[in-house]
């Protein structure tokens, strides 16, 4: 045998290994792979008002709220819109909440408009009014457990930067599963903690952010949301969440806090 | 010159130089070929360590790709650990060929033909067909 001859059948086995060894992507929250999904983190959105003298069934609800939200910590972000209701002037009242909840309310069947009014990842589910704590919180919880088992075709890294006096979230969103997905909106909350009893989360601005029109299964997008005025809001947090592009159905939320 | 032709002429130049000399030493068989077995033994052993140690790794770099949890994280520990793994099969597949190789060397090296400069062995007894007769006797060769 010629010393050649076995030489080629190796240097021929090597081209050959080199080309195969295809490693699974089998990491569960990996895009890329088929099968990949992450915990539905459920937005709960509370459109309430604490103005005086505001009946006590808005305490109630937020009351409740906050317990769900101690027992849920990491399933679960809570936002609180107030929003004037009759002669009640609510000092957190925002244009925007006013716009939001009427979507929300039109979308519904049962269009009664009424504080305390909780939207479950948009209009997913609705709990409106308060009897008593304990009753909220336990039609609160009756409507998040139906969703809260759910997982989500969805992540998303939140980031933002600050430019003069107004707040720009970034997010990086990842389209999981085998799935892809159209007319995707993205978009921002700015909320505050304030030094009150039960005003952890006030909505101080929002952005209507981003439409997606088109995202494949593993595919990742990186998106600049239009500007939120900070107008001097303190122990601030930023709630993002993935929806339709209408904005009624929310699919993914998620909450950062500003520094 | 071939090489066969060279081994004889160098064969008997030893044998020649022994009797007309004394110096030396008689040369009575001479393998025609060997192949380098213990070469591609220790060449073989060098690659299977290798396999073994870029297998290691390769669990290494996998376990990272899997308990990657960031979004800028799963391409790069992905395609790392993919290059392991594709070393790991390289270096398996080449301890294999030389192994089979080795193997291959050595049959080759226990089965080669080997020029002889002295007569044959025979036994003390032996008996042979001359085409219309037989011969038979005792023949030893000092």
């Amino acid at each position: 045998m010629s010393p050649s001859r076995p030489a080629a059948v190796c240097i021929l086995a090597l081209l050959a290994a080199s080309g195969c060894g295809d490693l699974a992507r089998d990491n569960a929250l990996d895009p890329k792979n088929p099968d990949s999904s992450r915990p539905l983190t459920v937005l709960l959105e509370a459109f309430v008002n604490t103005g005086a003298p505001a009946p006590e069934y808005n305490r109630f609800m937020l009351q409740a709220l906050d317990s769900l939200e101690s027992l849920y910590a990491d399933r679960i972000e809570v936002v609180h819109y107030h929003r004037n209701a009759g002669s009640v002037q609510d000092p957190h009242h925002l244009i925007e909440n006013e716009i939001l909840y009427d979507r929300y309310v039109g979308a519904m069947h049962s269009g009664v408009k009424g504080v305390p009014d909780v939207f479950i990842n948009g209009t997913t589910a609705r709990v409106q009014g308060a009897s008593s704590v304990e009753t909220a919180f336990r039609r609160l919880q009756e409507a998040l457990l139906g969703v809260l088992s759910r997982s989500s075709p969805w992540t998303m890294e939140a980031g933002y930067s600050l430019d003069d006096g107004k707040i720009v979230p970034e997010v990086v969103l990842a389209r999981l599963g085998r799935e892809e997905a159209t007319d995707i909106r993205v978009r921002a909350v700015l909320t505050s903690r304030l030094n009150q009893p039960l005003a952890g989360h006030v909505v101080k601005g929002s952005s209507q952010g981003a439409v997606i029109d088109r995202l494949e299964a593993g595919e990742s997008s990186t998106l600049r949301l239009p500007e939120i005025p900070l107008n001097g809001t303190t122990n601030a947090e930023l709630i993002l969440c993935v929806t339709d592009r209408d904005g009624l159905h929310v699919e993914q939320s998620q909450s950062m806090p500003i520094r | 010159m071939n090489a066969p032709l060279e081994k004889m002429t160098s064969l008997l130049a030893s044998n020649i130089h022994y009797q007309l000399t004394g110096s030396g030493r008689p040369v009575d068989r001479m393998r025609l070929h060997r192949y380098p077995a213990a070469v591609c033994l220790a060449g073989t052993s060098v690659l299977a360590a290798s396999a073994l140690a870029a297998h290691l790794a390769f669990l290494d770099r996998r376990s990272e790709y899997r308990d990657a949890a960031r979004l800028e994280d799963f391409d790069p520990l992905h395609e790392r650990a993919e290059r392991t793994l594709r070393l790991r099969n390289g270096l398996s597949i080449a301890s294999g060929i030389g192994l089979v190789l080795s193997g291959f060397f050595l049959y080759q090296n226990s089965h080669a033909d080997e020029i002889t400069a002295c007569e044959p062995r025979v036994v003390p007894y032996a008996f042979a067909w001359g085409g219309r007769t037989w011969t038979a006797g005792i023949h030893v060769s000092f």
